[in-house]
């Protein structure tokens, strides 16, 4: 057909500036840097995209496994949500090159910026820290840094901005900066607010805050410290209003829960009568936070806070929060809308569980994400009250509990029933927290994962298993029972005097004939992508004495075993279907699971796991180490966190040589060709430092060092093994930074941003360990301070 | 099924069902002002030409039992992918004159996931480029100084990702 225009020809210049504007949204913004150079007409309309967002850190973006991509859209952040404490971090430290660059640059540009970001921190889930020794280490900004951001919100920066992030702890002043120079904010993150020991006048920012923004719809702080409460109560008021998500945490008061716990446990013998535990009497520890911050309440006009529009709401280290939702009325929750809630080491939640359950029996509860962490001493007053709780809500689609009260194993299913139809993430964790699992009671239910019944959990896509790690401590616990409670247990308990057998299995054995007897065989979880066990030995034998347990192997996407030894045999039937087919399989991890591997077939492995980007292996043998970091397929591994487990690599009093040493670890293994999408390098720290000083990899974008902590329970050889690190580290380093001239020669070294280095000691009136960290970028060695916030007595 | 007629700017008449035209919101807002009654009359599309909206409506008809795109679309949700699915992807292997009069069809007749198909498909041509082949691909000259240039390479570099 031919056809004659009607008019001239047009090119790609007389697209009006909308429509570039939605081209270059589809753009990637290494494309974006090259469009701007393209023309004139092309920069105006390309540079608010450009600029709109300001990040700032050398891990310059998240690292984020690709198998979230199987949880939606909002995986990611309710991911870095639950994850983003507990680390030992070594979060970055701002790049001074960067910095200089932001201030050089014209206002013009500037005053594109609208979101500003600074040392986001990329993660590793918390299971493969022990949360106790390293809480909460901070980092802060350096204070020229400090002054150089509060430079730029005073400056071009001024009411721009409508996203501001810092991944990091900010000092008091810094934050009064941000509130008072940005009146349009709409969403505000901060990793922690430090005493800075700076005056500032409460009756300035009552004025004052009248010009802080009132759209601020998303709202985190974590880790405030008391300087800051003033400050933190004006703002809430000044936003209540608007908050759909708010996400408070006060400095860590109650770590000392462990300890704590501990002794009153042994002090009042009260061996399986829970309720009868002792309310602890102190308790201007736990709730003190808030009662401080609740002093300032008064202060601010009318003394209410009403969070009217509020979604959402993670809480941490408060408290008794039901005594004080009715010690202060002033304070408005509309609890029925809630649709997320995270309770995160908030002790004393019976009175709080009450109000809710009240709520509730009116109308039903919205949430649809619940989340129980560390929260120690929740579940001895509230289980009953809890479930019932449970029972009024309307639908649960994620159910998260972590770190809860040994007790709460037996329950956990329970509650999770009661939504099986719609849950679609199911995370337990029965007390991995291996000092709890010596206790009295436990164990009398603990395998209720064999509850689950088939078509009971259509949708559940995440399950996440952490049973306890019985074979430790149950000979302890039998030795406790009366005959008549050994009798009762006879089926599912092995026999005290006899070896110790496959316990797991054990369990399996008795309910799964008690499903039989019901009628229920087939144990299906048809869309299950992502898999977490924890404490399961000898999977693979479970498996295959037990077909009716079906999981679609071949559509997994992440599978993580952690303390699970033996899985040699699963492995096996992960790989030995007829088919052949590839696997899914984008995340592996295999965490303090020794023995796993005898006998397996290395190759097989990696040759089906084809596309694997993301790869774990901490506290592996040395073998299963070796062979795994050998063939598995580098060309799309995006991340890698490996270790030299201690035994076989000499972290420390157990042998003096490296194993990289002993493998003839070299820089051989790092070059930017056999590692061309790596983003991620984790590395548990030996002595390896002049060996990384080689590391090529191009794209690498975050390297981690850490400690080993795991070993040992002694606080003093722990203390004597990283305070014997972290001097050899600092000594490296410095010998490092002597090579530099030499080394900058080489181009692909200048990007590989920041190095760091660890410190640690331990606050002797607190016994809270205290993490400092040096960094030495390219240009210069900079040192950070890098502390915990203590609450003095 | 109804059928209503468009008339290109050069002056074609095209017959199309109601339910395919009305992917154009435009369109559809225009029956919707009229009560829907225009099975006589043709409604002119002043800026588009024949060639041009036969192609748009071929895409119409191939997408029209399409769900609606999601309402709340904030531009920090918004996919950023530049996958385009096959049949599109062949819809769109025409010169770069007819695609750019096609994303300006979409644009003016309010079809935004033709839009996002277009720009999409121009984003594809720019990925990877250096700034001397992008003008080379779009034939546009550079008129920046080399103070200028200079400069935004200085921008360039906090803005790195």
């Amino acid at each position: 057909m031919a056809t004659v225009p009607s008019m001239p020809s047009i090119t790609f210049l007389d697209l009006p500036v909308e429509v570039l504007t939605i081209v270059f949204e589809h753009a990637r913004r290494k494309d974006l840097q090259n469009i701007a150079l393209v023309s004139r007409k092309i920069y105006n309309a390309v540079s608010h995209i450009l600029y709109r967002e300001l990040r700032i850190g050398f891990t310059k973006g998240q690292v984020v496994p690709r198998w979230l991509k199987y949880k939606g859209p909002d995986a990611l952040t309710q991911y870095l949500n639950m994850h983003d404490d507990n680390y030992l971090s070594v979060a970055g430290s701002l790049n001074s090159k960067i910095l200089s660059a932001i201030t050089r640059s014209s206002p013009a540009v500037l005053g594109l910026v609208r979101v500003f970001r600074i040392g986001i921190i990329t993660v590793i889930p918390a299971q493969f820290c022990k949360p106790y020794v390293c809480q909460r280490p901070f980092n802060k900004l350096y204070q020229n840094d400090d002054k150089a951001i509060q430079g730029l919100f005073w400056g071009n920066l001024r009411n721009n901005l409508r996203k501001v992030e810092f991944g990091c702890n900010i000092s008091v002043s810094t934050l009064i900066d941000i509130l008072e120079t940005q009146k349009h904010l709409q969403l505000l993150k901060i990793g922690g607010v430090i005493n800075t020991r700076v005056i500032y006048d409460v009756k300035y920012l009552r004025t004052n805050a009248e010009y802080w923004s009132r759209n601020i719809r998303t709202l985190a702080i974590e880790n405030i410290c008391e300087d800051a409460l003033p400050v933190i109560v004006r703002l809430l008021k000044r936003c209540c209003d608007t908050l759909v998500d708010l996400k408070l945490g006060f400095a860590a008061y109650c770590n000392s829960h462990d300890t704590d716990y501990m002794n009153l446990i042994t002090d009042s013998n009260v061996a399986g009568n829970s309720a009868s535990y002792p309310r602890q009497e102190n308790t201007d520890e736990a709730g003190g936070a808030f009662r401080d911050f609740m002093k300032e309440l008064p202060e601010t006009n009318d003394g209410k806070l009403e969070f009217k529009a509020l979604r959402k709401l993670h809480l941490t280290n408060i408290c008794y929060i039901g005594e004080i939702m009715r010690s202060f009325p002033g304070i408005v929750v509309n609890w029925g809308d809630l649709e997320h809630l995270t309770l995160e080491n908030c002790g004393y939640l019976d009175v709080f569980v009450q109000i809710l359950e009240e709520i509730g029996r009116n109308r039903l509860l919205s949430l649809r994400s619940f989340a129980l962490i560390a929260n120690i001493y929740l579940i001895e007053y509230s289980v009953p009250d809890l479930k019932t709780l449970i029972q009024r809500i309307r639908r649960l689609e994620s159910l998260e509990l972590y770190h809860t009260f040994y007790n709460f194993h037996r329950p956990w299913y329970t509650v999770a029933k009661r939504h099986s139809s719609s849950l679609k993430t199911l995370s337990i964790q029965n007390c991995s927290h291996e000092g709890m699992c010596s206790l009295p009671g436990h164990g009398t239910g603990s395998y209720a994962p064999m509850e689950f019944t088939s078509s009971e959990w259509p949708l559940l896509e995440e399950l996440n298993m952490h049973v306890c790690d019985m074979t430790k401590y149950e000979s302890e616990y039998i030795t406790r029972l009366t005959d008549t409670e050994r009798e009762i247990r006879k089926d599912w308990m092995y026999e005290p005097k006899g070896p110790i057998p496959n316990l797991v299995k054990r369990r399996f054995e008795y309910l799964m004939k008690q499903r039989t007897e019901k009628g229920e065989v087939k144990l299906e979880f048809p869309n299950l992508k992502i898999l977490h066990l924890s404490n399961i030995t000898n999977l693979g034998e479970i498996i295959r004495s037990f077909p009716e347990i079906a999981v679609d192997w071949e559509t997994l996407g992440a599978l993580t075993l952690e303390k699970s030894e033996n899985a040699g045999e699963f492995f096996e039937i992960l790989l030995n279907d007829e088919k052949e087919a590839k696997l899914s399989l984008t995340s592996l991890a295999i965490v303090k699971s020794g023995r796993w591997i005898d006998p397996l077939d290395y190759d097989n492995v990696f040759k089906r796991i084809g596309s694997l980007e993301s790869l774990v292996l901490y506290l592996a043998p040395r073998t299963h180490w070796y062979n795994a970091f050998e063939r598995c397929d580098k060309s799309l591994l995006r991340r890698l966190y490996i270790d030299q487990s201690t035994f076989d690599a000499g972290c420390g009093r157990y042998h003096k040589q490296s194993f990289f040493d002993r493998v003839h670890f070299s820089a051989n293994y790092f070059n930017s060709e056999e590692w061309p999408q790596l983003e991620e390098l984790g590395i548990h720290v030996c002595d390896i430092v002049k060996q990384l000083i080689s590391i090529l990899v191009h794209t690498l974008r975050y390297l981690r060092i850490t400690p080993d902590i795991y070993h040992s329970s002694d606080v003093e050889i722990q203390e004597s093994i990283v305070q014997s690190y972290a001097t050899s580290l600092c000594q490296r380093s410095l010998e490092y930074y002597d090579d530099l001239p030499k080394l900058k020669k080489r181009k692909d070294i200048l990007r590989f941003p920041v190095f760091l280095l660890v410190d640690f000691k331990r606050d002797e009136n607190t016994g809270i360990g205290i993490v400092s960290v040096k960094s030495s970028n390219m240009e210069e060695l900079v040192e950070l301070g890098y502390g915990s916030y203590l609450k003095h007595p | 099924m109804s059928t209503i007629k468009l008339l290109s700017s050069d002056n074609a008449e095209l017959a199309v069902d109601k339910e395919v035209a009305e992917r154009s919101i435009l369109i559809k807002n225009m029956l919707e002002d009229v009560g829907g009654d225009m099975s006589d009359q043709a409604i002119p599309i002043p800026n588009v030409n024949e060639a041009v909206l036969r192609k748009v409506i071929e895409w119409c008809e191939h997408h029209k039992s399409d769900p609606p795109p999601p309402a709340d679309e904030d531009s920090d949700s918004r996919k950023k992918s530049t996958d385009i699915e096959e049949w599109d992807q062949k819809f769109m292997q025409v010169d770069q004159e007819m695609l750019f009069e096609i994303i300006l069809a979409a644009n003016y007749l309010d079809i935004k996931p033709l839009l996002d198909v277009g720009c999409k498909t121009v984003a594809n041509m720019i990925k990877g480029k250096s700034p001397e082949e992008i003008r080379k691909t779009f034939n546009i000259q550079n008129d920046f100084t080399p103070e200028e240039e200079d400069q935004i390479r200085r921008e360039n570099e906090w803005a790195e990702e």
